[in-house]
């Protein structure tokens, strides 16, 4: 663990600068410097990805099936006002 | 002249016929699947309140979505800005009948299935255009266990 104050950086091997920019609340705004080829993402959507990706695959129907009779209240659905 | 209703390939569905301008267009795609922009809304009545989501593109992609009021009934929506903006929304447009929110859902082998709540998929119904919404707030999970929802 590394404390950080604002403006102070971390640096990761050779080429990457993560700068903590900003702290307001509970966030923090930072500042990644790395090579372009290095892909940075925000975690949350690669776990969107994995999600969607698991989402995607064939479902049988019976488990739709079974998810609608069982644990879904009968709601309207897209129906616009 | 007789028009003809565009149509869909589905592995669900087999060929389904549709009015035109009915489908959701997702300008950015969705994460994980960048190329495909247009997705078919259908509903099964005695399947309410679920919602397929048929890709145009790709007759294998189908996804299986739900209101998210269906699961967490006072819902707080917290999308960035450049979202909402994507489809033609204001930063404070509130959730009301011109915006659809839903969650995806995953199966897992066992039928056991989950939300995705933290990154619903909300369309603007005035345009349809549509965005999955990362939340930068942690105050919904990404995968919501459904038979949960009676103990929330």
């Amino acid at each position: 663990m590394i404390r950080r104050r604002c403006s102070e950086s971390v640096l990761l091997g050779e080429d990457i600068e993560i700068q903590v920019l900003e702290i307001a609340g509970n966030r923090v705004k930072l500042g990644i410097s790395a090579p372009r080829e290095m892909l940075v993402l925000r975690k949350e959507l690669l776990e969107t990805e994995e999600f969607n990706r698991d989402a995607s695959r064939a479902v049988p129907s019976a488990h739709v099936l079974r998810l609608a009779a069982t644990v879904l209240k009968p709601q309207a659905g897209l129906a616009e006002d | 002249m007789v028009q003809t209703m565009p149509k869909v390939l589905s592995r669900n569905f087999g060929a389904v016929e549709f009015a035109p301008g009915e489908q959701f267009v997702f300008p950015h795609g969705l994460p994980g699947f960048p190329g495909e922009t247009a997705f078919l809304p259908v509903e099964i009545p005695d399947q309410l309140p679920l919602v397929y989501l048929q890709s145009l593109r790709t007759p294998d992609l189908c996804f299986v979505a739900l209101p998210v009021n269906c699961l967490v009934a006072d819902f707080q929506l917290s999308a960035n800005a450049e979202d909402l903006s994507l489809i033609d929304l204001g930063p404070d447009a509130a959730r009301g009948p011109q915006m659809l929110c839903l969650a995806l859902l995953c199966f897992g082998d066992d039928g056991t299935a989950a939300a995705n709540l933290r990154a619903p998929v909300i369309v603007n119904m005035h345009n349809r255009r549509g965005v999955q919404a990362i939340q930068n707030e942690d105050r919904y999970p990404i995968r919501f266990p459904l038979k949960a929802q009676r103990e929330v």
